[in-house]
């Protein structure tokens, strides 16, 4: 039980390790906080909402995420979207993850 | 409804009053959205009370959802924990040896039997743990005054760091450790004998052929005692920066300066204000006004010796830190 908490743990941080590149990757047209969720996971990554919506005000203050509510369905939503900033930077990030990923790639297959 | 609102209410009042209006709304929007679609997928309708509260369950207790928007807080942090607790030590460990010194006079002097010495050692020591909380206090006030305002005090350090600079260790800025603690006894003793035996502070004369003995510090003193309290635990935090780092910094040279011009400060306003001693009225020498005058005096003469070498310090720590 506790191995398997350890476990969870270390998936966890291993998940907040990439997240902000997901989020900056997938953030290339607007969404709203669930929906930017839900997206994540559909695609594979699940993300605690602890987590994630923090982290979208941490990015936009940040400068690399712009924020803007709009009313829909009667009901006001704050949707993000890449600023010209995030948009410099993501390519950036991409390159170190490939680098990252091809070095670790070669630690594991060791 | 009623569940959300009071969930957005309990995040709402642990954030800070600038985020509050529009942090709230967000959390409502997103509370929404998860209600909506969880509805959809169960069948049942969003003010469903048991779909709310799985929801809300989800995003977690109000502190901790709140506690996610915000940077860590801690009145003492992990920088200054090791120095705090050290402080602490030293502070607790002087003030229990000097307890129990006078716990022995007092026991030597009037227990008279086993009864006696029980309830002599059972409200002394009662007076010790009230005098160690309020010493805890003061640590833990001056401590989270510093971590508030070290941030601000270390950002532009930590960006301008040179490695290059740690040669730069001179024989004039090592410390020796045991000035540093000489200087840490003196100032608790000189802390625990204001604070709690301020009656020892006196004059004593012979009347009608017995020993009398009476204290002169007046209210005036007792007003500047809180403003002397922090200058003395500041002192300690002083030292025990200069016993990990065994010389003097940047920061422990300013500290030095700032507490040198505050106790010049705390002299002025005693030489200034009403007389903090006097000699106490209804005794052989306080009905001699020859002698009040005389003693208030060298009270007045005795500051300002002691003003003029702190303000001697200022200057000489002044060119020191401008000179290098």
């Amino acid at each position: 039980m506790e191995q398997q908490q350890m476990i969870e743990n270390m998936v966890l941080e291993l998940r907040r390790g990439v997240i902000v590149l997901a989020v900056l990757s997938q953030l290339q047209k607007e969404q709203y906080g669930y929906s930017i969720l839900k997206l994540l996971s559909d695609k594979g990554l699940e993300v605690d909402q602890g987590t994630l919506y923090p982290l979208l005000r941490r990015l936009e203050s940040q400068g690399l995420l712009e924020s803007l509510w709009r009313v829909e369905e009667a009901r006001p939503r704050r949707y993000y979207v890449v600023s010209a900033e995030g948009r410099k930077v993501l390519p950036l990030l991409k390159e170190e993850w490939d680098k990252l990923a091809v070095t670790m790639h070669g630690f594991l297959s060791e | 409804m009623k569940l959300i609102d009071r969930y957005i209410t309990e995040v709402s009042d642990r954030l800070p009053e600038k985020m509050r209006e529009d942090l709230s709304k967000e959390i409502r929007s997103l509370i929404e959205d998860t209600l909506e679609d969880r509805a959809a997928q169960t069948g049942k309708p969003v003010d469903d009370e048991a779909l709310v509260t799985e929801v809300l369950k989800s995003f977690g207790s109000p502190a901790k959802m709140a506690a996610s928007y915000l940077p860590p807080r801690y009145l003492i942090g992990p920088r200054l924990y090791p120095i705090f607790w050290l402080v602490f030590r030293i502070v607790l460990g002087i003030a229990a040896l000097v307890w129990a010194v006078t716990l022995g006079v007092n026991l030597a002097e009037t227990a008279t039997s086993l009864s006696d010495g029980v309830s002599i050692f059972a409200k002394s020591l009662g007076e010790f743990l009230t005098s160690a909380l309020a010493i805890l206090g003061n640590i833990v006030f001056v401590f989270a005054i510093i971590e508030w305002a070290m941030p601000k005090l270390t950002k532009d350090k930590e960006s301008s760091w040179d490695p290059r600079s740690m040669d730069d260790r001179r024989e004039q800025d090592k410390v020796g450790l045991g000035e540093s603690i000489a200087g840490i006894v003196f100032t608790v003793i000189v802390f625990l004998l204001f604070n709690l035996y301020p009656q020892w502070v006196g004059v004593g004369f012979l009347e009608d052929g017995a020993m009398t003995f009476s204290p002169i510090l007046t209210d005036a003193f007792f007003r500047l005692l809180p403003a002397l309290n922090v200058l003395w635990i500041l002192q300690v935090v002083k030292y025990a920066i200069l016993i990990r780092e065994s010389k003097w910094t940047g920061f422990t040279r300013w500290m030095n300066i700032i507490l040198d011009a505050a106790a010049v400060c705390i002299i002025v306003l005693m030489i200034i204000g009403s007389p903090i001693a006097v000699l106490p009225a209804g005794t052989i020498f306080g009905s001699d006004p020859d002698l009040v005058n005389i003693f208030s005096k060298l009270v007045s003469g005795i500051l300002i010796v002691i003003g003029l070498a702190c303000s001697w310090e200022v200057i000489k720590g002044l060119i020191r830190v401008f000179k290098k």
